[in-house]
Formats: structure tokens, C-alpha cells, sequence
């Protein structure tokens, strides 16, 4: 599938997303918060099953962290962003839509700290068992010293 | 009746303890060399087997915790006494072995079965979980492969219509017919002996890959090297036994040869011997190149379909061998 | 109530490569239910790339994995050439594929191998890696090295496969050929195989797709999932290939799966050979990576490998998160082995060609002391010489 077709058929399902195509096989979907099991579930619906993986980035100086769901789809890489407050880092589980995600949403909960609400198993994934609680190595403000 | 010291030579030099080593480090080496080559290595020089063993005498000898310290310590040395003894009941370098009973088929079934039922013992006793497993797996075995190798052996003593060694190598030397009639026991009874020997497809009870080092995990050192020890000896005991058994009418009754007035029969015989046991040896380690390791359901199933029903089948034919006009004990 | 006997399996074990912990949970000789722990190979690559600049990172990145270490390089490239929108040359894309290709196929026969291993069949192993030299040869031929190519740049590559190269390098690739055919031949007829292989780790063509396995894991449960297909990259656009699958969803398929690959590889890398554009290698990239942000992805012998690289206009990137196959494949891994026997845990677990090198990546912490601090490579460097008495 085209990604303009991929576009055409996302464009104005869920309010407040907005769309941008980069390059071939890409779609970059921008969501507000509050809509993001929406979005996810629009695209359940339409057939999406695959989460490639979950990215997390810290951007520390707008006090948000940036969330991207990486879904593949008909030939297209589907990248819904969300921005959560840096604060009281807060996102709801996405193994309800798509169960595959669990290791995803463990690393980005472990290393990032960003809590993941109804998260299946919420272990640490890649951090030792007696890495220090609340120390979250892939912000920016922990430094490898 | 023999003299203690002739007693004494036979026991420690020949055909005793110490040319069991030496024939037994061979065989390891001739198989480990074999399979190099097969897979294409070079393979251990011919000392090689010798230096493992120098080196495990020399290593630490470690005796965990919570282990029963009297079976853990001395089961290696029963296992090893067990499997040494038979050898004096198997023709060597004449029809008639060295200390011939009646019965001694019997007898030698039941010491080789020792070393399976040691290395249950073993791993129950060393406590921990993998030789635990690796010992159920032994003894779960002992029930796949005893049966067949048990049925084909009496099968050449119904043939020659006695149940010592040493009776049926002196009827096949005079009846060589009695081989044919033995083969399908003879592939049996080399598959059962690769499994009695736990070498691969039937290597479960030492899967490393799966339980560590199996039922020997906890071991070390002399006891380590005992076992192994244990493993080569039984591997020339075990074809001996095949090869006076099912082979054993390539065999010259005494003074069949003799030179300058010594009857040089008993070398002649002894070569014969080395021949056999190593062609033995040699068909044990093509079958250990060739196949993948079998699971241990995989293994029984084999063994109460194939090797069971072939060794019935062949002590069928040997009944009716002896029955026929064709048999008959001379 | 009847309890399970629960057998930890590592993290040192024989049969892993690298150290992981299964917590099988058994009935008697069968396994109820699988706890797979990685990550005590943890490095913290992600962190580390955020302080290097973009060509530190490419030796870094590099360093991620041994033997798929150019298909992280490559996927790397791919997404700076993306940011700063620069247009590699093809040749530089057809030697990069066939790199890649090689690296395949490499990767493969050693899984043969380590597969023979786990069942038992130590020949198999022996033949299969003796084959795989073949392949080191050539790429040692062609890069300079056995592991770590160190071939790509951002803009293309380092060095150029030279014309007297061809020859021996189209010879080897039949040569290869000939034995991968043998090795499809054994893998189909062998009984012993066989029994260890065929209906294990049975994995269902909707649980596959549901949990997002990847690789030659999901392509052996009937799924035509392969990136080079789907979303082509490099010089794949140009190349005839089939995407192998197996309908079998077992370990056996996955074998077969594995074993048509190496010989669609072979397929591509003959013609790569053939028609090898002519031009530059490489075009030189700009110092400064402007702000931006690129997902790319790669097929890796493992499965989908997925990059996301954000700049931020400065000389090191914001952001480089890394994704490789084998953390997609372990909740499968996990319900593949449900039911299995103790016997086949080691051929069930080693059939996604887990590479846990690539999948937990985080910082260095001695627990051995009971201490929580975090040190550099230089401290640790320096604790181990002080320890060897070496100054």
C-alpha cells in the first residue's frame, strides 16, 4: 500500500492527529495523549497486528518525554508519537491492542521510568535485579560519569 | 589349580587390570580418532586418552555437602570391579577363556549390568538436580535396551546348548553355520551394546547439552576418572563379549598352528581377538557419527518395537536352528 | 494441589552462548510453562551512543553484535543517510548488500551447527562450520575481516570488491551452493533429525503474528514476513529472491526456512556479482547532521532489526534507540516451549537463534561486591589490571 493511501485512510479518524509522510513507507502520526488507545485501536481494526518496537525520548529542557509506537503495516512503517509529561510520567498499557508489545513497554518502563497503568508484567526486563529503584539510565539526566 | 602367583599375573597384567587399561585406552583412542576423521578433524594423538586419564588422577577431588558420602566415594570402585571381572570368563587366545564356568553367560549379563545400576546410584546420591535426572534417565534405560541384548545373547547359548562362553565359541569353531543363524541377534545386540555404553543416539543420560554433565556432574578427579575408566573398559569387556559370542568362529582350536614345535595357536587366537573386538569398536563409533541423540521416549519406543521384537525373533530361529536337522549340539 | 518441580536452566549452561535463565516449570519429563530472564549481558550501547559522535558510533554500533554486526551498521547508515538526505551510490548499495548477504549466510550455517550440537549430532555441526570458513574466507577476502567488517561509512563504503576478486568469489559461491543443497538433502531425509525436529516448539500461524515474531522464527510458521521484500533497502529493489517459508510452524521449518535462505542468498549474491554498477563507492557526508529523525529497517539473519535515530543539529545524536529481532521472538519463545519435553528445551529455545548480545543493552554494575555504583570501562580496565598485578 502507498503511504499517501495509508494517510488517506488514518486522515481525520481520530480528532487532533496530525500526519506526516517523510518519505515512501513511512508515516510519522503525531496524537494528543488522551487519544492515543483510540488511534491504536482505529488501526487494530484495520488489520495492524505487528509492533516492530516502542521508543522513548527524553527531552528534558520542554519537561516531556516522547513516546512512539513503531507498527508495520501492508509495506508501511506506522510511527504514532504521543508527548507525556516529564513530571508524572504516566501511559496506559497497549498489550490490550496489541499483546506483543509487553517487552517493549517493560524496556521503555525500566529504563525510562515512565510508568505503563495495567501493564501485564511489570518486571524489569533489562536492568539487573538489584539496580537501585527510581535511578532511570536512559534520561538525560543520569550520566555515565 | 593355579598357582597365587600365576593368579596375581593374571589379575593385575593379563588378561587382568593392566592390559584392560591399555586395550581400553586404545579403544578410546581408536574411537575419539575415528570420529575425528569421519567429521572431517584430525583427532587426539594416540596418547591422548592417557594424558586425560594422568590428568584427572592429579585433579582436585571435590565431595559435596549433603551428598551420602559412602555410596558417592566407593560405588566407582564397585562399577569398576564389576566391569573388569567378566573378562576372565571370554575366550582370548583359545576356545576356552581363562577361568570357564558353567553359567558364566549368566554371570557376565548380570556385572555388566552393574555400571548402569551405579550410575543410578551415583546420580541419587550426588543430591543435585542434573545427575539426579541423568540417573533416572539410566535406569528409565536399563529398560529399553537390557531386554534385546539379554534375549540375543542367550540366543547363541541356545545354539550351542549351554549357557558358558566358553562352550559356544568352541561349537561356533566347530560349526561356523551357527553365525549365520546369529546375525540379526548380532545387529541387535551392537545397537543394545551402544546404548549400554550410553553412546550417542542413546548418549540421554549425559546430554550435556541438556542436564549439564548428567548423572557424573558432581564428579572429579580420581572418581571422575574411575568412571571413565569404567566407560573404555566396559566398551572392550562389551565387544569382547560380542565378538566371542557372535564372532566367534574365527577362532583356531588349540594347536592348530604349531612352529618349531610351539604351538603358536594362542597368538594367532589373541590377534584374532584384537581384530574382532576392534571391528566391534570401530561399527560402534560409525554408528555414533552418524545419528542425532534420540529423546528418551524416543529411545524405548525404539527398543520395545525394533531391538525387543528382533531379539525374540532371533531367539525363534535359534530354536528352531537347533531343532533342524541343520543344528544339533556335536 | 500437585506442584511442578521447577528446574532453573542457567545462567551458565552449556547449552546457551550467552548467559539466560529459563525457569521451567516441569511434569516429570514435560515442561508446563516457560520464565525466560535475559539481560545479564546488559551494556548500555544505547546511552553510550547518545555521548559519541556519529562515526565513533558506527565502531560502537558495530560492536553491538559478532555476527550480524553489519546489519546493525547498515540499518545505522541507512538512517543518518536518511536524515541528511544524502543519495549513497549503487555499487556502494550492491557491495552493502552483498555484505550482508555473505553475513547471512554465515550466520545460518553457524546456527546449523550450534542446532546439531543441542539434539546431539556433533558431525553435523563439524560439517556445517567447516562449510561456514568458506564464507569467512570471502569476506575476509573482500573486507579485510572475519567478523567486524568495518566496511560501512555514512555516505557508503570503505573499500570496493576488486575485479581479480570475482573469480574466487563466484567459486565459492558454488561451492556453497553444492553443500547447502546436501545440507537441505540431510535435513529432509534424516531420520535421527527428523525425530528431533519435526513437530517441536510448534508455534501457530495467528499466535505468531499476534505476539510480532520476526525472522526465520515467523516465516517457519507460513507468514511472508521479510523486510527485504516489503520494504526494500539497499539493493534489494533490484534483486530476484523468494521469501522462504515453511508451513510446518515447527523447528523443523524453521531449519528449512534457514536452509532456503542461505541458497536464496547465494542466488543474490551471484547476481550482485553479475551486474555490480560501476562508480564512485562512497560520497562524502556532510560533518553536521542537521536536526531530524529516520526509522529504518533491516532484515537481519535474526529478523527484523528496527533503528530510530533523532538529532538534534549537534555533533551527537539525541537519540538511537535499537530493536533487534531476538527481544521480538521471546514471547514466543515462551509459549513455543509449553508442552515440550525437558529433552528438546535446548533445540526449542536455540531455534529463534537467540543473540542476547543484541538484546539487552545497559549499564555496567559490579553486584559481585554488593556495591551499586557505576563505573566507567576505564575503572573497571583498570580494577582488572590492578587485580593481575599489572600496572
Amino acid at each position: 500500500m502507498k503511504s499517501e493511501q495509508v494517510r488517506g485512510l488514518i486522515e481525520g479518524k481520530v480528532p487532533g492527529i496530525v500526519i506526516r509522510v517523510p518519505r515512501e513507507r513511512r508515516v510519522m502520526v503525531h496524537a494528543p495523549q488522551e487519544r492515543l488507545m483510540e488511534v491504536l485501536g482505529f488501526l487494530r481494526d484495520q488489520g495492524v497486528t505487528h509492533v516492530s518496537t516502542i521508543s522513548a525520548v527524553d527531552r528534558m529542557e520542554e519537561k516531556l518525554f516522547e513516546v512512539l509506537y513503531h507498527l508495520y503495516w501492508e509495506n508501511n512503517e506506522i510511527t504514532v508519537r504521543v508527548e507525556i509529561s516529564r513530571e508524572n510520567p504516566v501511559i496506559p498499557t497497549v498489550t490490550t491492542v496489541f499483546p506483543g508489545a509487553l517487552p517493549y513497554e517493560r524496556e521503555v518502563q525500566d529504563l525510562f521510568g515512565i510508568r505503563i497503568e495495567h501493564i501485564p508484567d511489570p518486571r524489569r526486563i533489562l536492568l539487573p535485579d538489584d539496580w537501585p529503584a527510581g535511578v532511570y539510565p536512559l534520561r538525560k539526566d543520569y550520566t555515565v560519569k | 589349580m593355579t598357582s597365587p602367583l600365576d593368579v596375581a599375573l593374571y589379575l593385575l597384567i593379563f588378561p587382568g587390570f593392566l592390559f584392560l587399561l591399555l586395550f581400553g585406552l586404545f579403544c578410546e583412542w581408536l574411537d575419539r580418532k575415528v570420529y575425528a576423521r569421519m567429521q572431517n578433524r584430525v583427532g587426539p594423538p594416540i596418547f591422548q586418552p592417557f594424558a586425560d586419564l594422568v590428568k584427572l588422577l592429579g585433579k582436585e577431588d571435590i565431595i559435596p555437602r549433603n551428598v551420602d558420602r559412602v555410596l558417592f566415594q566407593y560405588t566407582p570402585l564397585i562399577a569398576f570391579a564389576a566391569v573388569m571381572t567378566p573378562i576372565f570368563n571370554i575366550p582370548i587366545w583359545s576356545v576356552k577363556a581363562l577361568f570357564p564356568l558353567q553359567g558364566d553367560l549368566l554371570i557376565t549379563l548380570y556385572l555388566l549390568t552393574i555400571p548402569t545400576l551405579a550410575l543410578f546410584v551415583i546420580g541419587w546420591s550426588s543430591v543435585s538436580l542434573y545427575p539426579l535426572v541423568g540417573g533416572f534417565r539410566a535406569a528409565t534405560m536399563l529398560f529399553g535396551f537390557e531386554v534385546p541384548f539379554i534375549l540375543t545373547c542367550l540366543s547363541a547359548g541356545v545354539i550351542a546348548g549351554s549357557w558358558s562362553i566358553s562352550d559356544i565359541t568352541a561349537h561356533l569353531a566347530l560349526q561356523p553355520v551357527g553365525m549365520l543363524v546369529l546375525v540379526p541377534g548380532f545387529i541387535i545386540a551392537l545397537l543394545a551394546l551402544e546404548a549400554k555404553l550410553e553412546r550417542t543416539p542413546f548418549d540421554i543420560p549425559h546430554a550435556e547439552t541438556e542436564i549439564v554433565g548428567g548423572t557424573l556432574t558432581e564428579y572429579s578427579g580420581k572418581k571422575l576418572a574411575v568412571m571413565h575408566l569404567v566407560d573404555d573398559i566396559g566398551m572392550v569387556v562389551g565387544s569382547s563379549l560380542l565378538a566371542a559370542i557372535f564372532l566367534g568362529g574365527f577362532i583356531f582350536l588349540d594347536s592348530s598352528f604349531v612352529l618349531y614345535g610351539t604351538d603358536i595357536t594362542p597368538w594367532i587366537n589373541f590377534i584374532l581377538y584384537v581384530a574382532k573386538s576392534l571391528i566391534i569398536v570401530f561399527v560402534l563409533t560409525l554408528v555414533r557419527t552418524l545419528f542425532a541423540r534420540l529423546r528418551i521416549d524416543q529411545m524405548l519406543d525404539f527398543s520395545w518395537k525394533y531391538l525387543a521384537i528382533g531379539g525374540l525373533f532371533q531367539m525363534f530361529i535359534a530354536v528352531m536352528y537347533v531343532g533342524s536337522s541343520v543344528g544339533g549340539i556335536p | 494441589m500437585k506442584e511442578n518441580i521447577v528446574i532453573p536452566v542457567g545462567p551458565q549452561h552449556p547449552s546457551f552462548k550467552e548467559p539466560m535463565r529459563l525457569d521451567l516449570s516441569v511434569d516429570g519429563e514435560k515442561v508446563v510453562s516457560a520464565d525466560i530472564i535475559v539481560s545479564f549481558n546488559h551494556r548500555g550501547v544505547e546511552k553510550a551512543t547518545e555521548a559519541r559522535t556519529y562515526t565513533q558510533n558506527l565502531y560502537l554500533i558495530e560492536r553491538v553484535c559478532g555476527i550480524c554486526s553489519h546489519s546493525h551498521v547498515n540499518c545505522f547508515c541507512q538512517a543518518v543517510e536518511e536524515i541528511l538526505g544524502l543519495e549513497v551510490p549503487e555499487r556502494a548499495q550492491y557491495i552493502r548488500t552483498f555484505i550482508g548477504e555473505l553475513e547471512r549466510m554465515q550466520s545460518h550455517l553457524f546456527w546449523f551447527g550450534v542446532a546439531g550440537h543441542m539434539i546431539g549430532w556433533d558431525t553435523f555441526l563439524m560439517y556445517t562450520w567447516k562449510d561456514r570458513e568458506r564464507v569467512n574466507d570471502m569476506l575476509e577476502l573482500t573486507t579485510g575481516n572475519r567478523v567486524h567488517y568495518a566496511l560501512n561509512t555514512v555516505g557508503g563504503v570503505r573499500r570496493d570488491i576488486r575485479e581479480e576478486d570475482m573469480e574466487r568469489l563466484k567459486r565459492g559461491l558454488g561451492f556453497l551452493e553444492e553443500r547447502t543443497r546436501y545440507y537441505m538433502h540431510v535435513m529432509t531425509e534424516e531420520e535421527t533429525f527428523l525425530k528431533r525436529t519435526v513437530g517441536l516448539g510448534l508455534l501457530p500461524t495467528e499466535m505468531a503474528k499476534r505476539l510480532c515474531a520476526v525472522g526465520p522464527t515467523i516465516r517457519g510458521s507460513n507468514v511472508k514476513f521479510d523486510v527485504r521484500a516489503d520494504d526494500p533497502y539497499a539493493a534489494y529493489g533490484d534483486l530476484d529472491f523468494s521469501v522462504v517459508t515453511s508451513d510446518t510452524c515447527d523447528v523443523w521449518g524453521r531449519t528449512y526456512v534457514k536452509a532456503g535462505e542461505v541458497l536464496q542468498s547465494i542466488r543474490m549474491c551471484n547476481q550482485i556479482l553479475d551486474e555490480l554498477p560501476g562508480g564512485e563507492v562512497r560520497v562524502k557526508a556532510p560533518s553536521r547532521v542537521p536536526a531530524g529523525e529516520a526509522v529504518t529497517r533491516y532484515e537481519a539473519p535474526r529478523g527484523e532489526l528496527i533503528y530510530y535515530v533523532k538529532s538534534n543539529g549537534g555533533n551527537t545524536p539525541e537519540r538511537i534507540k535499537i530493536r533487534s529481532p531476538t527481544l521480538a521472538n521471546w514471547l514466543v519463545m515462551t509459549e513455543m516451549l509449553k508442552g515440550v519435553y525437558i529433552a528438546d528445551v535446548p533445540i526449542v529455545t536455540d531455534a529463534i537463534d537467540p543473540c542476547l548480545c543484541c538484546s539487552g543493552r545497559v549499564t555496567i554494575t559490579d553486584h559481585s561486591r554488593g556495591e551499586r555504583m557505576v563505573t566507567t570501562l576505564d575503572a573497571l580496565r583498570k580494577r582488572g589490571m590492578d587485580r593481575r598485578g599489572i600496572s
